[in-house]
């Protein structure tokens, strides 16, 4: 008798226990799970986000990297009248003198060249001329006749870009010539921001300049960051697939990044130096994975350049490079280290092809 | 098979316990917080919960020179419907839905972006 009145309680009692295991399980999570802080700004002509997932003291960091972007901005700029802009002296100087530079300045010249050498000269670091005469991207973007672009081509040459690097100065041999430095200054910003954030003792963090990602290590709990990775068909945000990275960066470029349309056809940002037009070819958007941000967004316009067949070829030939390329009928191709445990397809519609 | 009483209390503690489950969801639901953010210039400008609003709601922000971005809410979605910017990037964003989503005005430093609302996927994106 006895034992039955309370063998009702007994279970009331294994099951409360039980219950409070299952709150406990779920109160130390959200405990141990640090909420990321992050802040923006807008550099660089574009939104630049930090988010930081260590635990964080002073917010003054934020501040501290934004400086440092905002400085590297106004030495390399071309766009507004920056007199701090050593870019700008060194294109008012062409055929005249050496400009004297910061050594920030310099390696991003250095990078520049190099990628122009590289590519064979399919990629050029001096294109400022033609890019200025397009101006896609701004409110006078306009398709030059071809009189025009002949007399601009004449001008882009990186070899007429002289370095001197035992002065840290450089020229441009011939007046009219423009340095532009958007396809690179970025991805040196976000590697100088991840050193200032390293500095400062911060382990984990995403540095996102317009779309240009740089990562500090993994997430706190061990695991890789996850990035959306652009559909190039879609509004800004919707993502065809993720990647996962660990201090890594990832840099897009593509058709739908800047562009303007006359006449039913779409006229985007990145021109062939050679041809003087925008590039023509079947790629929408390439993705790099490097280890430095400055590499991988030098090579997303590069790479760009070479095309899908002799891009890939050169993919693999340097050492902790990767590339996802989206093509027009919606083919994903990606370089031998690119693979399940690093990439997936979130939309159907993206065939990956072997 | 008979049903013992001490059966009978388990599953009756098993109902409510899942019942509770379910009903936890009605009263705090995890998404409450589905909201819109406006920045202006990296400060926040106006914060809009997206699941509340069942009308039509228009947002004008305006700008210092005559400048504006013309922001307008329905329930589940927020898009810009017209800007001061030469680009107009914004306005062909068009509408967004999802938390994590976002439309930036570059030359009048206004972003809108969605917050909150369920699990994203991703920790950032790339463009």
């Amino acid at each position: 008798m006895y034992i039955k009145k309370i063998l009702p309680l007994k279970y009331l009692i294994t099951f409360l226990i039980l219950i409070s295991f299952l709150a406990g399980c779920t109160s130390t999570k959200n405990q141990t799970e640090i909420k990321p802080v992050s802040e923006t700004a807008f550099l660089m002509g574009t939104m630049a986000k930090i988010t930081i997932y260590d635990e964080l003291e002073d917010k003054q960091i934020f501040q501290k990297v934004f400086d440092r972007i905002s400085q590297i901005e106004d030495r390399m700029t071309i766009n507004d009248d920056n007199e701090k802009s050593e870019i700008m002296q060194l294109n008012n100087s062409g055929g005249q003198a050496y400009t004297k530079l910061s050594a920030d300045t310099f390696y991003v010249l250095e990078k520049g060249k190099y990628y122009s050498e590289l590519s064979n000269s399919k990629f050029d670091i001096t294109i400022g001329p033609l890019v200025k005469l397009w101006n896609i991207g701004t409110e006078s973007a306009r398709i030059p006749d071809a009189m025009e672009i002949e007399k601009t081509l004449h001008l882009i040459n990186h070899q007429n870009l002289l370095l001197d690097k035992g002065n840290l100065s450089a020229k441009l041999n011939n007046a009219g010539m423009i340095v532009d430095l958007g396809g690179i200054a970025k991805g040196y910003a976000a590697d100088e921001a991840a050193k200032i954030l390293r500095e400062a003792g911060i382990e984990h963090a995403i540095i996102n300049l317009g779309g240009n990602i740089l990562t500090l290590n993994t997430k706190p709990d061990g695991s890789y960051y996850r990035l959306g990775l652009q559909d190039p068909l879609e509004p800004r945000g919707d993502y065809m697939g993720i990647v996962m990275l660990n201090n890594q960066a990832l840099v897009s470029s593509g058709t739908y990044e800047r562009y303007f349309e006359l006449d039913g056809k779409r006229y985007h940002h990145i021109l062939n130096p050679k041809t003087g037009y925008p590039e023509e070819n079947a790629i929408f958007s390439i993705s790099i994975v490097t280890e430095d941000s400055v590499d991988a967004d030098a090579l997303s316009t590069v790479i760009f350049l070479l095309g899908l067949e002799e891009g890939m070829q050169m993919i693999e030939t340097l050492p902790n490079t990767e590339a996802i390329f989206i093509t027009s009928d919606k083919k994903v191709y990606t370089s031998s280290g690119i693979n399940d445990s690093n990439f997936e397809i979130v939309k159907d519609e993206y065939q990956l092809q072997k | 098979m008979k049903l013992k009483k001490g059966d009978a209390v388990i599953l009756i503690l098993l109902i409510v316990a899942a019942l509770g489950w379910f009903i936890k969801d009605f009263i705090w639901p995890d998404n409450i917080d589905k909201h819109a953010v406006i920045k202006v210039d990296s400060q926040i400008y106006d914060t809009l919960s997206l699941n509340n609003s069942n009308e039509h709601m228009e947002i004008p922000v305006n700008l210092p020179e005559n400048n504006y971005v013309h922001i307008v809410m329905e329930k589940d979605k927020i898009w810009v419907e017209d800007a001061s910017c030469p680009d107009k990037v914004c306005v062909k964003t068009g509408i967004i839905t999802k938390s994590g989503q976002s439309i930036v005005c570059l030359p009048n430093k206004t972003v809108v972006y969605i917050e909150g609302a369920g699990k994203t996927d991703i920790d950032d994106g790339a463009f």
